[in-house]
């Protein structure tokens, strides 16, 4: 027995040349990755690469930025990422990968090479976060600067983490997009970034100068629309699209006094899609319940009242009512395409009928009729009731 | 003639229970047959007094301490029992120190280890048989068993192996513990050693048989189990709550002993995708412009930890502080400072120091398998470490311990034995004494059962 353990162990020992056997000073970690048209090739993939002597706690210099953004050129995606060998000794490392930026005019053209890439590769995960740049190269996103985060990447993860607070971002994975694209009838929406108002692309150098929010409309793998902040908002209501929002910010015109306003926080959202077959023609039920709370006010008036709270609550659900049937017009009317996630619901539903429509479903969304029935609730005022200053 | 060794006899007793009395009367001096029943019955006052006829008797009293008395025209002598010799008085013992509970600890005298353990079991059944080994040293061994609990099994299969026992010398326990254990080649130890009276009287009254060596303060106990290595007697004596925790703890602390340098290794080399982002980047910074790969940073660490505790050991009392302080100096602070070894290895290297003082009875163990489990990590990362892992899981479930399976209660499985495994049941649980050993049904009870309904 003794003898057969130390044989096997010998004979372990000697299998050498698994293939990720690698020091970890032979590697550098990628946090941010960008696919860009090339210029002489197809592609141009730039990453954000972890610096890690720059980040030992004795090092001396802190001036030294954490990181170190390159690119490539290549005909496909891989041949780019293996060309960034040529330019830095160590291997990139995917595996810790947090952001993927993409250029629009890779977006327009096709997702599916990348999706294919990062579907297939080992080290890559389907859990990194994806955004579409807009009006600015994936290549200038990387390389903006963040104050409170050392690495750039990091900044902007956490940026699209907290987009559920607001929700007017859709913060999607790579996976969220997988599970859609390639299926027919199912599209995606990705997060967008883009430089704010005023500010000329180029001159952009630092991350605060951009905003991330909005989203872009994919048919199949193809960008086809953007869509703002508000519609995304609305979108996130119908759809819950990657995980349910539970949060929000709603800002109403006090009731009687336009100039002063009322904040209500979205505290809870549930939303029942429902289909159903009436003669020939499919009907969209709509129902969405919610929570809020008082979080703001600007007038002197006791908002804590019983029927301050209900023509609150009246005019929430009016609020949120006129942005689904905006968002939902988009879909029907101007892009006439079905992003909302309605082909999910009745494949769930109904699969037997969903096989039947699959081919034509595109036509039967934009004649689809929709109801949309919006409660909402306002249960809490904060910690006072009262306002500070009462009239 | 009165015969004695000076130093091995107590001369006072001597000569106040053989010389005074012999010398204080006119004795008859026809010398019949019946002078030698006369002089054990009539003058001699000591309690133990016997007669032989042979002078090999004689002698082996004599080196034992006892003296002999001849008379002259009387082919047969007279033993009287006077053993007097310096010993260690009772101290606490270095090994098994506890915070609750008995601080007594054996010395190097059979008589007193024996009357230990007869203080803490005051019941006939307690036996001590006692035998001699060794052809030039004559050392007097004792087994010691509860009729009635005891494995008759477990109990013939002592004493068939210790008869076979043919040595010239017996200096120390560990010299019977080599010949009558059952895998000498094992890492893993397969016969118990205690130094504690309270410790192996919980184990005879558990149905195992104890091994006492006259000379040396360590009793064997078999048969010895793996987990026995995660008990310690302070789990019986402190809160059953506190005690449960703590078993969970120590075996961790095992795990974590073996296993957390080859865990590193591998998980650096291998498995960066495992590690959390913000624990990779501290890595990744710390091991940069380290000349060394994981594996020899970790092998060098762990062998100058085997060093330091090898020097501890050995080392006179006093300059056991300056080992250290060097030690912990040099390689703790020096080598990070000077860039030769990272700052998480240490971390690693340190924890597994500490953890490694938890399991004690194995802890002699850990250095071997720590190496193997290292190696395999670094060639084919947690594979290798579970492929090793699986070795040592056979090799466990292979042994025995005088017939005992090595993993019991966990494999075979006995359900009702776990009680006291990885967890401890508090005492009014624990209504049967350990199947594993107590091979007799009527003996299996430790109480009644409905003794634990409880008073509101």
């Amino acid at each position: 027995m003794i003898k057969r353990i130390i044989l096997l162990v010998i004979i372990l020992l000697s299998i050498t040349g698994c293939w990720d056997n690698k020091d970890i000073t032979k590697q550098t970690l990628v946090v941010g990755m960008g696919i860009d048209k090339g210029q002489d090739k197809e592609y141009k993939v730039t990453l954000q690469l972890v610096k890690p002597s720059a980040l030992q706690q004795n090092g001396k210099d802190k001036s030294e930025k954490p990181y170190l953004v390159i690119s490539a050129e290549g005909d496909t995606i891989f041949e780019a990422i293996r060309e960034h060998l040529k330019k830095t000794g160590r291997k990139a490392y995917f595996s810790h990968n947090r952001v993927i930026v993409i250029c629009e005019d890779i977006a327009k053209k096709e997702l599916s090479p990348l999706l294919d890439f990062i579907d297939r590769d080992p080290e890559t995960r389907l859990s990194h976060q994806v955004l579409i740049s807009k009006d600015m190269c994936a290549e200038d996103v990387l390389k903006l600067e963040s104050d409170l985060e050392p690495l750039p990447a990091i900044e902007i993860s956490q940026i699209m983490d907290n987009s559920e607070t607001t929700s007017k971002l859709i913060s999607a994975t790579i996976f969220d997009i997988l599970s859609r694209t390639g299926n027919k009838g199912f599209n995606s929406v990705i997060g967008v970034i883009q430089p704010n108002n005023n500010k000329v692309p180029s001159t952009i150098k630092e991350l605060i100068d951009t905003k991330i929010q909005g989203g872009a409309v994919f048919k199949e793998d193809k960008l086809i629309a953007w869509l703002g902040p508000i519609e995304t908002r609305a979108l996130q209501f119908i759809s819950g699209f990657n995980g349910d929002i539970n949060s929000g910010l709603l800002i109403e015109p006090y009731p009687g006094d336009p100039k002063k306003r009322v904040s209500i926080e979205l505290i809870s959202l549930s939303t029942d899609l429902e289909t159903k077959l009436i003669g020939e023609d499919l009907k969209l039920f709509i129902n969405t319940k919610s929570k809020g709370v008082l979080a703001e006010q600007e007038s002197g008036e006791n908002l804590n009242t019983e029927e301050n709270l209900l023509l609150l609550e009246q005019i929430s659900e009016e609020k949120i009512k006129s942005e689904l049937e905006n968002i939902i017009n988009i879909a029907q009317k101007e892009i006439k395409t079905d992003f909302l996630g309605i082909s999910e619901q009745i494949l769930r539903q109904e699969p037997k009928y969903w096989k039947k429509i699959e081919s034509e479903w595109d036509e039967i969304f934009t004649k689809m009729d929709v109801t949309i029935n919006v409660d909402f609730e306002i249960n809490k005022t904060g910690l006072t009731s009262s306002p500070i200053i009462s009239k | 003639m009165v015969t004695y060794f000076d130093g091995l006899a107590d001369t006072q007793n001597i000569s106040k229970e053989v010389i005074q009395p012999l010398m204080m009367d006119d004795k008859k001096t026809n010398p019949d047959n019946y002078i030698i029943e006369e002089i054990k019955e009539k003058y001699l006052y000591s309690a133990e007094i016997g007669d032989s006829k042979y002078i090999e008797n004689c002698i082996d009293s004599l080196v034992s301490g006892d003296t002999v008395v001849f008379v002259e025209g009387v082919s047969e002598a007279i033993l009287v029992g006077s053993k007097g010799f310096e010993v260690r008085k009772i101290d606490t013992p270095d090994t098994e120190t506890t915070i609750r509970g008995s601080k007594e600890g054996f010395n190097e005298s059979l008589r007193t280890n024996i009357t230990l353990i007869r203080r803490r079991i005051k019941n006939p059944n307690l036996v001590f048989e006692s035998m001699k080994l060794g052809k030039q040293t004559n050392t007097e061994i004792c087994i010691a068993y509860i009729n009635g609990i005891v494995n008759e099994d477990i109990l013939k299969t002592v004493k068939r192996r210790i008869k076979k026992v043919d040595v010239d010398a017996i200096l120390e326990s560990g010299y019977i513990e080599d010949f009558i254990q059952d895998s000498t080649f094992s890492l893993f130890p397969t016969v118990g050693n205690n130094e504690k009276p309270d410790i192996v009287a919980s184990k005879l009254l558990e149905g195992r048989v104890a091994i006492i060596t006259d000379g040396t303060p360590f009793v064997l106990t078999v048969p010895y189990l793996f987990i026995e290595s995660l008990q310690t007697s302070e789990d019986y004596y402190s809160r059953s709550i506190l005690s449960m925790i703590i078993r969970i703890l120590r075996f961790s602390a095992l795990l974590i002993s073996i296993l957390l340098p080859a865990l590193y290794v591998a998980g650096v080399n291998f498995h960066k995708d495992f590690i959390p982002f913000e624990l990779l980047l501290s890595i990744s910074a710390s091991r940069e412009g380290i000349p060394f790969s994981p594996l020899t940073e970790s092998i060098l660490m762990l062998t100058a930890f085997e060093f330091l505790k090898e020097a501890g050991v050995r080392m006179p009392r006093p300059s056991g502080q300056a080992v250290s302080i060097v030690g912990a100096l040099i390689l703790g602070e020096a080598a990070v400072n000077a860039g030769f070894v990272s700052n998480p290895m240490i971390i690693v290297v340190a924890l597994t120091a500490i953890t490694s003082f938890l399991a004690l009875p194995i802890s002699a163990a850990l250095p071997i398998m720590r190496l193997v489990f290292l190696l395999s990590a670094n060639v084919v990362g947690f594979l290798g470490i579970l492929f090793i892992l699986l070795l040592f899981l056979i090799h466990l479930c292979s042994l025995r311990s005088f017939g005992v399976p090595y993993l019991t209660p966990i494999s075979p499985l006995i359900t009702k034995d776990l009680k006291d495994s990885f967890i401890k049941a508090p005492m009014w649980m624990m209504f049967t004494r350990p199947k594993s050993i107590i091979s007799n049904q009527d003996k299996y009870y430790r109480m009644k059962i409905n003794h634990i309904k409880k008073e509101d």
